[in-house]
C-alpha cells in the first residue's frame, strides 16, 4: 500500500520533469511478421468487418500503442490460414476488440471477434497473451500483437472445424 | 501542480481525488462547462494489478516480478469468460447517459458534448485546447479487485475552468492558479463498491461473478452507474463532506488498485450498502467485515 502511494507519486514527478513520456509508441509494419501458420486445405471464406467500438489499441503505461490498420493485418493472416473458395457462403467476422493493458510487470494482448453465420447462432473467438515485457523495443511490442493473432486465428480454426486439414 | 497531480492520481491510477473540496458555485449561463472530457483506459473491464511484495534488494525484486507475472497470466486468463459475457454491454455509453441526465444546471450547458479520449496523451491535449473555458472531466474505471472479490465502479469528476499550457515542445504544463482562481473548479472522486458475498479463492470469485450470463456482475454495474449518477445530482446541490465528529468505520474499498480497510464518515445506511466520505472521495460501499 505505502510502496503504491511512494510509487504513483514518483511517477508523477517523473512526469513533470519530462522524464516519462506520453509520446504514441509506434509500431511500424516491418516490426511485426505475419504469423507462420500452414496452409489449410479447409474452405473457410470470412470477411473481416472493424466493428471496435474505439479504433486505438490501447497504451503502455503512459503511452499510446499504435498501429497502422490492424483489421487489414488480421484479415491477411485469416486468409493465409483459411482456404478461399468461389461460390461459398462468405462468413462474417466482427473485430470487436484488439487492445494491449499494462499490467504490474506484464503485458497483455487481446483481439475478439464474433463469427455470423446465418442461421446459426453467433461463436466468439478470443486471441489472449500476457508476458514479462523485457526492453520494449518495437519487436518485442509487436511480438504480443502476433502471439494474440496466432492464438485468434487456431481458435478460430478449431473452432471452424478446420484445424487438422492443412495443405501446402 | 496539485491540478496536474490529482488527474494522474485519478485518471491514471485509477485511485483518489483532489486534497480538498471546494463549494458548489452557481455560474452563469455563459460560463457553464459546453465540453465533459471523458477519459476512459480500458476497452473491457479490468481485474486490479496484484501486488507482492517481496522485501527489499535486488532479489527481492526479481521475486515480486516473477511471481506477479505469474498472477498476473492467471488473473488474465481468469477474466476471459466475464469480458465475453459482457462484451456487448457498452458500459461506457450506459454510464455516461446517466451522468449526463444527473449533471447540474447550475454548472454545464444543457447541450453538452462529450470528448472522448482513451490515453493520457489526447487526454492532455483536450485539456491544453480548452485552457481557459469552463469545461468538465470525467474519468471512469470500472474493474474487479486483485482476487476478484469486489467489483466497483470509480469516476472522478471535475468541472471549472481546467485548462493545462504547452510548453514550447507542445508539452502540456500546470499553469499558476492564485488562491482566487482555484474556488473555480469542482473535483471528488465518486466510488460505488460492491463486494462479493462468500467469496474464496479468485478463480472460484470469479466464477460467481460470471455465473448466468453474469447476472451478479451486470447487477453490480447497473446499481453503480445509478449510485453515481445520484451521488453526483447530490453533491452539486450539498456538498457530501468529510464530517470529523462522526464516529469512524472501516468499509471495504479498492485503493489505488489494491484492497484496504478505510476508516471514514458515515454518512447514511441503505439496504446493506453505505455511503462513507473520505476527504473528497464519496463512495457507495459495504461496512468491513
Amino acid at each position: 500500500m505505502i510502496s503504491n502511494k511512494i510509487v504513483g507519486l514518483l511517477l508523477i514527478a517523473l512526469l513533470l520533469t519530462g522524464c516519462i513520456s506520453t509520446k504514441p509508441i509506434q509500431i511500424d509494419q516491418l516490426a511485426i511478421d505475419d504469423v507462420k501458420l500452414p496452409k489449410s486445405n479447409c474452405a473457410l471464406n470470412l470477411k473481416l468487418f472493424d466493428n471496435r467500438p474505439s479504433a486505438e489499441l490501447g497504451t503502455i503505461g503512459f503511452r499510446e500503442f499504435q498501429f497502422e490498420n490492424y483489421p487489414d493485418y488480421l484479415q491477411r493472416q485469416l486468409d493465409r490460414r483459411f482456404l478461399q473458395v468461389e461460390n461459398k457462403a462468405v462468413f462474417e467476422a466482427r473485430l470487436l476488440r484488439a487492445y494491449i493493458e499494462t499490467n504490474r510487470t506484464t503485458l497483455s494482448f487481446n483481439v475478439v471477434v464474433k463469427m455470423l453465420e446465418p442461421g446459426a447462432p453467433p461463436r466468439i473467438y478470443r486471441g489472449d497473451t500476457t508476458n514479462l515485457n523485457f526492453f520494449g523495443n518495437q519487436s518485442e511490442l509487436a511480438a504480443f500483437m502476433e502471439r494474440a493473432t496466432i492464438e485468434l486465428v487456431e481458435k478460430i480454426a478449431i473452432g471452424e472445424g478446420c484445424a487438422d486439414s492443412a495443405a501446402r | 501542480m496539485n491540478r496536474l497531480l490529482l488527474l494522474f492520481l485519478c485518471a491514471m491510477l485509477g485511485a483518489c481525488s483532489a486534497p480538498k473540496r471546494m463549494p458548489n458555485i452557481n455560474l452563469a449561463e455563459n460560463a457553464r462547462a459546453k465540453e465533459t472530457v471523458f477519459f476512459v483506459n480500458q476497452q473491457e473491464i479490468q481485474v486490479d494489478k496484484p501486488d507482492v511484495n517481496a522485501g527489499g534488494g535486488l532479489l527481492g525484486v526479481i521475486v515480486e516480478a516473477v511471481v506477479e507475472s505469474t498472477m498476473d497470466k492467471n488473473r488474465q486468463a481468469a477474466i476471459v469468460p466475464m469480458r465475453d459475457t459482457l462484451l456487448e454491454l457498452d458500459f461506457e455509453n450506459q454510464f455516461r447517459t446517466a451522468l449526463m441526465a444527473a449533471f447540474p444546471e447550475s454548472q454545464f450547458a444543457p447541450d453538452q458534448k462529450w470528448v472522448i479520449t482513451r490515453n493520457p496523451d489526447d487526454m492532455l491535449k483536450a485539456h491544453v485546447e480548452r485552457n481557459g473555458q469552463s469545461f468538465g472531466f470525467v474519468s471512469l474505471r470500472y474493474a474487479f479487485s486483485s482476487n476478484f472479490d469486489m467489483l466497483y465502479v470509480a469516476a472522478t469528476m471535475q468541472v471549472g475552468d481546467l485548462g493545462l499550457l504547452a510548453d514550447k515542445n507542445g508539452k502540456a504544463k500546470v499553469k499558476y492558479m492564485g488562491k482566487s482562481a482555484e474556488g473555480k473548479y469542482q473535483s471528488v472522486a465518486y466510488y460505488s463498491v460492491h463486494p462479493l458475498k462468500n467469496h474464496g479463492k479468485f478463480d472460484a470469485n470469479v466464477k460467481l461473478w460470471a455465473a448466468d450470463d453474469g447476472k451478479l456482475a451486470r447487477a453490480a454495474l447497473v446499481l453503480a452507474t445509478e449510485e453515481i449518477a445520484d451521488l453526483l445530482k447530490r453533491d452539486f446541490a450539498t456538498p457530501l463532506a468529510y464530517d470529523a465528529k462522526v464516529k469512524k468505520q472501516k468499509f471495504w474499498m479498492p485503493w489505488i488498485q489494491n484492497t484496504i480497510m478505510l476508516k471514514a464518515s458515515l454518512i447514511e445506511t441503505k439496504q446493506q450498502r453505505v455511503l462513507m466520505a473520505y476527504g473528497p472521495v464519496i463512495a457507495w460501499t459495504q461496512l468491513y467485515d
